[in-house]
């Protein structure tokens, strides 16, 4: 894993060599007009000298077909007879998002279970990254690889492996069947993922500016405060942000840790799949999966930059 | 240090997780068990469904992974080209990296399904005549649903990732290479390649990690039989008869262990294959 | 590589390079000397990076041709053009080593392995490098990186070498080093180059002609002496250094303007080197033009060159130090020290002027009191009145 290193690894997470390192569109022929807004498009352009429309097309097929799984989901859910040869269906219908949104259903126990155990992964989480991160970030140190591989490991292991590991003990402790029991399983995949991102964010931050702050005349808190936390906040909500994914998918650790008693949404929708009523599993899929988008575009957009390549949430 | 917390939440759970397992798999705490014993491991190995077992998941994990990094690959390279609307086909392109596996699973279900939506066009269309004629992707000896499932949600992770480093350096030193006289194929082969060699691999022991630990889409989308890994090691530590624990245990060891070593082992190569295309 | 053909010189043809509303180039018109150093050199953002990227063909013109000798390589392929571009940020393969990297451009014609490591090993000693053949870039100074950068261009014996801000990276006491290098390896094969710099200082000791670009349009093309003492258009002069601009009007060696009668310069057609007269820019563009509107009489712009004028001593009135110069009088209104030199500004004629004179001759003047400047004929220069001003 050397000469890789960890960070390669994790491409998610930007490091000190990362992406976002490079001091802004220097040199090239683009650096020569810093007004052109358009001038990196045309710092290579050996082949897309112009605006085309081909690779545009070409993308849109090919996203087109990465989308293309969700469409039988929506129409499902909204059917009321959806027999084989129809394409769409024959009937429309709101009774499976009223079946799944009702009471009885359990989505609603469902949803609050799995944003409890998220935002308390997430919380954990960041609590133990930010300073983890900020080490990994700004200390060459003995030993740095090991725990590297360390945090690496949790991420790669197979999650039922783990789970089942730790069913034993939690039984023992009286955790297993519990909310803090799920929390604790799920923090082993979301906490390093955490931590590597977290790690990037102080490696990509001038933290200069700090010893700067504290000669004019700012204490440690209002450094804190008002120099640090504006440099690292938005890059800290990107990991936080995985963290809670990562939780947010959880499903062979839940299982396992929670034995069927603590009923997050992929237990419900898994539950549905295994034997349901199509058109439910289908309204409770997009109940799962909705607020995952919708965290993730908000998110990107509210940074206003593309939540890129942190996507290896499992 | 400022380590320490995370250490002990991460090393502390996953240890604990890696020390328990191995122990019971061991025999060790068990009921009326005199220490250690390898008992678990050599009734596990004369299993028969231990070894295809094995052969699936790893069929699984290498054949999802190769599909997964060269078809990317390629859409990072269409992606590149993009100009037009490049932020929004950007953002759609990775709009299904934060949706959860089992999603994924009940998708590729009501699409690919004997009787799911690429079917009833197909019998639309007069392709095809009933559920029956369409062939039968999911629940196959092949775990072809598996592999398109992961596939679906591993193409843009490593298209977005090979997207980035494109961007990154790719342009620069593609301009660099045309004016020493490099053509298209030789700067793909000569450039390109080499520059997305290390975060691909690194890329792809990930996705490889991830699709051998697969265990909720092969229990929707797969065959009953040969399960997977982490499905067999599920059923061994639910068997009724408690006697399976040791073995569900050693499973899980056996897939930790191998796990690590085709991620350490994994890395190795990548080293020298990063300086052989290099060269 | 004995046997060579005669350097081929580089024609631009009314290039122009527009994104969008911007426009980068404007019109350019450029005869690049076969054989010798351009220097093209403007501020930052003036275009003179598009300039080569055009030229190795890695951006597009949005009109214009670009010839060399007698090729037409609007449409070639930065491939085929045989122009090779040292980027400013080098640009090395991560991947490859010193040597590698220098032998890069021979693979990609197909030179087999021993001897494209032969001539990429000769090459890095050419240029001092010897030894660090199997270096990757991570391990290379910035220096370095430029002379591998410089050696991967030359040892694939271009028809036109383009320099990026070949020294800007570089700590000052490499930059004569690295220059030398450059300028002996361009006489040593006669390569058809082009500098492209922000810095004027580097430009001149760099070009044997100053290509003189503002604002995406070519200003000037000419000896760096001609440029220095003729600048073309009042851009080009307060490129230059000029802060005092004038409006003024000529008539015979004389130059009238609101701050007094101050001396034209001689004609300067004496002055232009051989070589450079049958390379005048004849252009129907209207700046640069071969023939020269402040040669005779009419309105013109006189810009002053502040480091020439002279501050006389206070008290009786020395004799004229040099021929042909002439005095105004006006009132100091402050100074600052500046070491040797001292900058004052003096209003004359309702004009502020700001000098920068010699710190003695100043002392004896209090902030308040008339001075008397000498105005030498070195230090006005004229140049066509700017129709939009």
């Amino acid at each position: 894993m050397s000469a890789l290193g960890t960070r390669a690894l994790l491409p998610s997470a930007p490091g000190p060599d990362g992406p976002r390192a490079r001091p802004g569109p220097a040199g090239g022929p683009g650096a020569d007009h810093p007004k052109h807004g358009g001038a990196a498009a045309d710092r290579w352009a050996g082949v897309e000298r112009r605006r085309r429309y081909g690779p545009t097309l070409w993308a849109a097929l090919l996203i087109a077909l990465l989308l293309l799984p969700f469409l039988p989901l929506v129409l499902a859910s909204f059917s009321q007879a959806y027999f084989h040869p129809q394409v769409v269906p024959q009937t429309w219908s709101l009774r499976a998002w009223g079946l799944v949104l009702g009471p009885g259903a359990g989505t609603w126990a469902a949803l609050r279970d799995s944003v409890v155990v998220a935002v308390a992964v997430t919380a954990v989480s960041l609590v133990v990254a930010i300073p983890a991160g900020r080490v990994l970030a700004t200390r060459g140190f003995r030993g740095r690889r090991a725990v590297e591989v360390v945090l690496l490991l949790p991420v790669l292991v197979p999650g039922i492996a783990v789970a089942i590991g730790l069913h034993v003990t939690f039984l023992r402790l009286g955790l297993a069947g519990s909310l803090p029991g799920v929390v604790l399983v799920h923090l082993v995949p979301a906490t390093p993922y955490v931590v590597l991102l977290s790690a990037g964010v102080f490696a990509n931050a001038d933290l200069g500016l700090e010893a700067q702050a504290r000669t004019l005349g700012a204490s440690p808190w209002q450094v804190a405060w008002s120099v640090t936390r504006p440099l690292v906040a938005p890059g800290l909500a990107v990991a936080a942000l995985f963290g809670f994914l990562v939780s947010w998918g959880q499903y062979a650790t839940t299982l396992v840790v929670g034995g069927g008693q603590v009923v997050t949404l992929p237990m419900l929708l898994f539950a549905s799949a295994a034997g349901g009523d199509v058109a439910v599993t289908a309204a409770t899929a997009l109940v799962h999966g909705l607020p995952a988008l919708v965290l993730l575009v908000v998110t990107a957009r509210v940074l206003g930059r593309g939540v890129v390549a942190v996507g290896g949430v499992r | 240090m400022g380590l320490a917390p995370a250490m002990v939440v991460v090393g502390g759970l996953f240890g604990g997780a890696v020390w328990s397992a191995l122990r019971s798999s061991l025999g060790v705490g068990a009921v009326g068990s005199s220490g250690a014993s390898l008992a678990a491991y050599r009734r596990l190995l004369a299993d028969p469904e231990f070894w295809p077992s094995v052969a699936l998941t790893a069929h699984v994990a290498v054949t999802s992974t190769v599909l997964s990094v060269v078809l990317g690959v390629a859409a990072a390279l269409v992606l590149r080209r993009v100009t037009v609307g490049r932020r929004t086909v950007t953002t759609l392109f990775q709009l299904n990296l934060p949706i959860p596996h089992v999603i994924g699973a009940v998708a590729i279900l009501l699409l690919l399904g004997q009787s799911g939506f690429v079917s009833r066009v197909t019998t639309s269309l007069g392709w095809t005549a009933s559920p029956a004629d369409f062939p039968a992707l999911l629940f196959d000896r092949y775990a072809l649903g598996v592999i398109i499932q992961y596939v679906w949600k591993e193409v843009p992770f490593v298209g977005i990732v090979a997207l980035a480093i494109l961007r990154d350096t790719g342009r620069d030193l593609e301009a660099a290479a045309a004016t020493l006289g490099a053509t298209t194929w030789q700067r793909f082969r000569y450039v390109i390649l080499p520059v997305l060699l290390p975060g691909v691999l690194s890329t792809a022991i990930i996705v490889f990690a991830f699709a051998f630990g697969t265990f909720e889409v092969p229990l929707l989308l797969g065959a009953s039989y040969p399960a997977v890994l982490p499905v067999l090691a599920h059923q061994r530590y639910t068997d009724v008869d408690l006697a399976s624990r040791p073995e569900a245990m050693a499973l899980a060891v056996l897939t930790t262990l191998i796990v690590v070593v085709v991620v350490l082992a994994g890395a190795a190569l990548a080293r020298r294959a990063v300086r052989q295309v290099g060269t | 590589m004995n046997d060579r053909t005669p350097p081929a010189g580089l024609r631009l043809e009314g290039v122009t390079k527009r994104y969008g509303e911007v426009v980068a180039l404007d019109d350019v018109h450029l005869d690049v000397t076969p054989g010798r150093i351009t220097a093209l050199v403007g501020p930052s953002g003036c275009g003179k990076s598009t300039l080569l990227s055009v030229v190795a063909g890695l951006t597009t013109p949005t009109s214009g041709r670009l010839h060399l000798g007698t090729r037409d390589l609007t449409e070639v392929a930065p491939e085929r053009r045989r122009i090779v571009l040292v980027f400013q940020e080098q640009r090395l393969f991560p991947f490859l080593t010193a040597l590698d990297d220098v032998a890069f451009g021979l693979r990609m014609r197909g030179v087999d392995r021993r001897e494209r490591g032969r001539r990429a090993a000769a090459m890095l000693e050419r240029v001092g490098l010897a030894g660090l053949e199997h270096r990757r870039p991570a391990e290379l100074s910035g220096g370095q990186r430029q002379r591998v950068a410089l050696a991967r261009a030359l040892v694939l014996d271009p028809a036109v070498l383009l320099l990026d801000e070949p020294l800007g990276s570089l700590d000052p006491h490499l930059r004569d080093e690295l220059r030398d290098l450059v300028v002996s390896m361009q006489r040593e094969r006669e390569l058809t180059t082009v500098v492209v710099t922000h810095d004027r200082e580097e430009a001149i000791v760099f070009g044997d002609h100053l290509a003189v670009l503002l604002d995406g349009r070519l200003h000037q093309h000419a000896t760096p002496r001609e440029v220095m003492e003729r600048p073309s258009t009042a851009a080009v002069a307060r490129f230059l250094g000029a802060t005092e601009l004038l409006p003024g009007r000529r008539e015979g060696q004389l130059v009238h303007t609101a701050i007094g009668v101050l001396p034209a310069p001689a004609g300067a057609a004496d002055r232009v080197d051989v070589s450079m007269a049958a390379d005048r820019i004849d252009r129907d563009g209207d700046v640069a033009v071969g023939r020269d509107p402040v040669e005779e009489d009419g309105d013109v712009e006189v810009a002053l060159r502040r480091d020439l004028l002279r501050v006389l001593p206070p008290g009786p009135t020395e004799p004229a130090a040099s021929a042909g110069a002439c005095r105004v009088v006006g009132t100091l209104v402050s100074t600052r020290y500046l070491g040797t030199r001292t900058r004052a500004t003096i209003v004359v004629g309702g004009h502020e002027l700001t000098l920068e004179a010699v710190t003695a001759e100043l002392s004896g003047h209090g902030v308040g009191g008339r001075v008397t400047i000498e105005v030498p004929a070195e230090s006005v220069w004229l140049v066509a009145r700017e129709p939009r001003r």
